[in-house]
């Protein structure tokens, strides 16, 4: 069950993009452990196998920036130690471990979109908005099976009447590109007689109505009012400069204070919200199960 | 092909360029620190590429046209999936030299979108995007000398290697380190020089081997049909 996923693509992208962006804007180490612990636990409850690739690439960038950027980078007023006439300093490692979290929360926002937006969620947002862009899209992704089996179709038929071969190396490239030339001439004519026939079908003449494969239900619209909700608040306070750090020369906390304890429960419960969510359908699925 | 102007794009082309572009501006001078920007910069990109898909919208590019340049992107995204040498930029160049200048930014730019399915999406997305639309771009509007001179046409090869290398630099720099410094920026492109050799070189070779074949195919399909 991932309730989540299942909700309106408008709402999850908006969701997943407003914590990209607040992370993007965000420059304190707090908030951005907050945004990144959510998004982690979700993505360890929920998508484990599908993101495995994610986790080793973004911890390591973590240390990657955390490490690198001492070493490039020069300011700060504290010296912790001095390698080779270059002064490795306490806020050049501050503002590394800052990088750090803030291109790990991204990373992880965007594996997740990826898990959550699937090619058809995205289709659908764009056939509302660009519907030209949506349909040569689709069709590119129509095109790559179609392809695989015209090549292997052509491959069988070349290589039975003796026209290539796949003995040698040099046999099997020449060969291949054969084959690739002769797929290429096939898609060409068939994409133009695809276009001829859609245009005398009357693609192109008047306006395209646009099939509703996600209905926008109660549940979409609470997920949306608290995204709205958190987002706002939080880009709000980071636009504004509430929870601005300074790093160089001397590292400066943001003033702790209501506006930025604000922030910090916004951030909280933007990145929460998918558990939260799916910790409300799992107990209304015990519900009904148990009334059955 | 006529496309009805619909209320959005419309919005889309007035309001970008005259307004969201100079308030990003504005606002990311006079309220950001340096370290953001790698946000603005971000945020640019998104405005540019929404405005260039917003007038693609606009403007009729023809049945034929789009059905070919969808061929040429899912010939990209195939190409994408060979190991080290990718034939990504060549068929891009290509599609942007027979097909038009704004063909070869769409399939330059959706390449990069829909590949990044299989490769993983990330902050780099716009980024891909719009290198790999640009070099399309720049393709198409100097199709007439490239297409005249084959010799030409690799030096472009090549070059956008390079200038994709360079491009992405930019923002690994910009990621990293906030600001973009002339040190770190030379560190980067340093420690890229590889994969910018791999780049050009395979832009090269497969332009080498496909300018010829492609090049004459589309020349056949735009005397038969009509593009």
């Amino acid at each position: 069950m991932r309730a989540y996923g299942n909700l309106h693509p408008a709402v999850t992208a908006l969701h997943l993009l407003l914590i990209a962006a607040s992370a993007m804007f965000c420059s304190d180490m707090l908030l951005l452990g907050t945004l990144l612990g959510g998004i982690f636990t979700y993505v360890l409850l929920e998508y484990r196998d599908a993101c495995r690739h994610v986790h080793m690439f973004a911890w390591g960038m973590l240390l990657l920036i955390a490490l690198l950027n001492p070493l490039w980078n020069q300011h700060g007023a504290t010296p912790l130690v001095v390698i080779n006439r270059h002064v490795v300093t306490l806020e050049a490692l501050q503002y590394g471990i800052m990088a750090g979290l803030r291109t790990a929360a991204v990373l992880y926002a965007c594996a997740l979109f990826s898990q959550v937006m699937t090619k058809e969620h995205i289709l659908y947002l764009m056939r509302h908005s660009t519907p030209k862009l949506a349909l040569v899209c689709s069709m590119a992704l129509r095109y790559l099976p179609l392809m695989r089996r015209r090549y292997a179709e052509i491959r069988q038929a070349q290589l039975a009447i003796g026209k290539i071969s796949d003995e040698t190396l040099i046999d099997r490239i020449t060969g291949g590109l054969r084959v690739f030339s002769i797929l290429l001439t096939w898609s060409l004519e068939h994409g133009i007689v695809t276009a001829n026939s859609m245009e005398a079908r009357g693609y192109g003449i008047g306006k395209r109505s646009v099939a509703q494969t996600y209905p926008f239900t109660c549940d979409d619209g609470m997920m949306l009012g608290g995204t709205l909700l958190c987002g706002g608040w939080l880009m709000g306070c980071l636009l504004t400069g509430v929870c601005d750090v300074t790093y160089y020369p001397l590292y400066a906390a943001a003033e702790r204070n209501v506006w930025y304890y604000g922030a910090w429960a916004a951030a909280g419960l933007l990145s929460f919200l998918p558990i939260l969510f799916d910790g409300k359908e799992r107990y209304r699925w015990h519900c009904l199960r148990s009334n059955i | 092909m006529r496309i009805l102007p619909s209320p959005l794009r419309c919005i889309l082309r007035i309001g970008i360029p005259l307004l969201a572009c100079p308030l990003t501006l504005l606002f990311a001078v006079s309220q950001w620190q340096a370290d953001r920007y790698a946000v603005s910069i971000l945020l640019m990109t998104g405005l540019a590429l929404l405005l260039f898909l917003a007038g693609i919208e606009q403007r009729s590019i023809g049945t034929r046209r789009m059905i070919l340049a969808s061929i040429f992107i899912a010939l990209a995204i195939i190409g994408r999936c060979l190991p080290i040498v990718k034939p990504v930029t060549a068929l891009i160049i290509l599609a942007g030299m027979y097909l038009g200048a704004q063909s070869g930014f769409l399939v330059g730019a959706m390449t990069a979108l829909l590949s990044n399915f299989l490769y993983g999406q990330g902050p780099w997305t716009p980024f891909q995007m719009f290198a790999w639309g640009i070099l399309g771009l720049l393709a198409g509007i100097c199709a007439n000398p490239l297409r005249q001179s084959r010799l030409l046409l690799y030096g472009y090869g090549l070059l956008s290697g390079i200038l994709f290398s360079m491009m992405m630099d930019v923002w690994t720099v910009l990621w990293q380190f906030g600001t973009l410094s002339p040190d770190a920026y030379r560190a980067a492109l340093l420690t890229a020089l590889p994969w910018t050799l791999v780049y050009a070189l395979s832009n090269f070779g497969f332009l080498l081997l496909l300018a010829k074949p492609i090049g004459n195919k589309l020349a056949r399909i735009e005397k038969k049909y009509g593009l």
